[in-house]
């Protein structure tokens, strides 16, 4: 992976971060304004997801790291900015699954 | 806004409603799945394209309910993106003959078992914060 393409990525998992935190500050502060953090977020995410494509990496490991990322991350920022609970049954559960989609998208390269 | 108000329970948006924010978070699962399904379809044909659209745009509908409704955003969209990338995984292999290799297998098998731990988690770690607030009342 170049570096064009390292940092694209990295981009694209800021930005669903940032969707996903908006969408959570929308449903609990009730203002439709957060919207347009979803929205801007997940176009950022899918627009640089598409650069880290152009630069030829492939679509299951791009995607793979992507989503397990972001499931990752959300579960640690969900924890610290909205005090959910984590405990370490779910933080091995979190692990598992992120592990678990890894092997699907990349077990799917051939 | 300050770190105060970030904290603060919303009880007037959002509510505990354990059976319907399940429901939901399904639901996000079923769009989430169709839209990526209808995605490959619209390679073929491009009118599935108003199908990947609408699956979307319904999912995040969805998840946003399922937060309504008292779910957890860290559970919730754990549980969301890794179902929707095993279903969409079981239904490409149906739908497009798709196959699934070894590892794929192996990937959904422990989605499922993660899948199980963090929702046996969080009714733990449920009932436990609801016995604190029994105490310290």
């Amino acid at each position: 992976m170049n570096t064009l393409a390292l940092i694209s990525l990295m981009t694209a998992i800021a930005g669903e971060l940032a969707g996903t935190m908006s969408l959570r500050m929308a449903s609990s502060s009730g203002r439709k304004r957060w919207w347009i953090g979803v929205v801007i977020g997940y176009v950022i995410a899918f627009g640089m997801l598409s650069v880290t494509l152009a630069q030829g990496v492939p679509l299951g490991v791009a995607y793979g790291i992507w989503s397990a990322a972001g499931v990752a991350i959300t579960a640690v920022l969900s924890r610290i900015f909205f005090k959910e609970p984590l405990t370490w049954v779910m933080s091995i559960g979190i692990i598992l699954i992120v592990g678990g989609v890894l092997l699907i998208e990349v077990g799917g390269v051939h | 806004m300050t770190q105060q108000q970030l904290h603060e329970p919303d009880t007037q948006h959002v509510q505990n409603e354990p059976l319907k924010k399940w429901l939901f978070l399904a639901a996000a699962i079923v769009l989430e799945v169709t839209g990526a399904l209808a995605l490959k379809a619209a390679l073929d044909n491009p009118f599935f394209y108003a199908l990947v659209v609408a699956g979307y745009i319904g999912s995040f509908a969805c998840l946003f309910k399922s937060l309504r409704n008292g779910m957890n955003l860290g559970v919730g969209y754990g549980i969301w993106g890794a179902c929707g990338v095993a279903l969409t995984a079981a239904m490409s292999r149906v739908i497009f003959g798709e196959p699934i290799t070894l590892l794929m297998g192996i990937g959904m098998a422990v989605i499922i078992a993660g899948v199980l731990l963090i929702e046996f988690g969080s009714h733990v770690a449920q009932k436990s914060a609801h016995k604190d607030l029994v105490v310290t009342r």
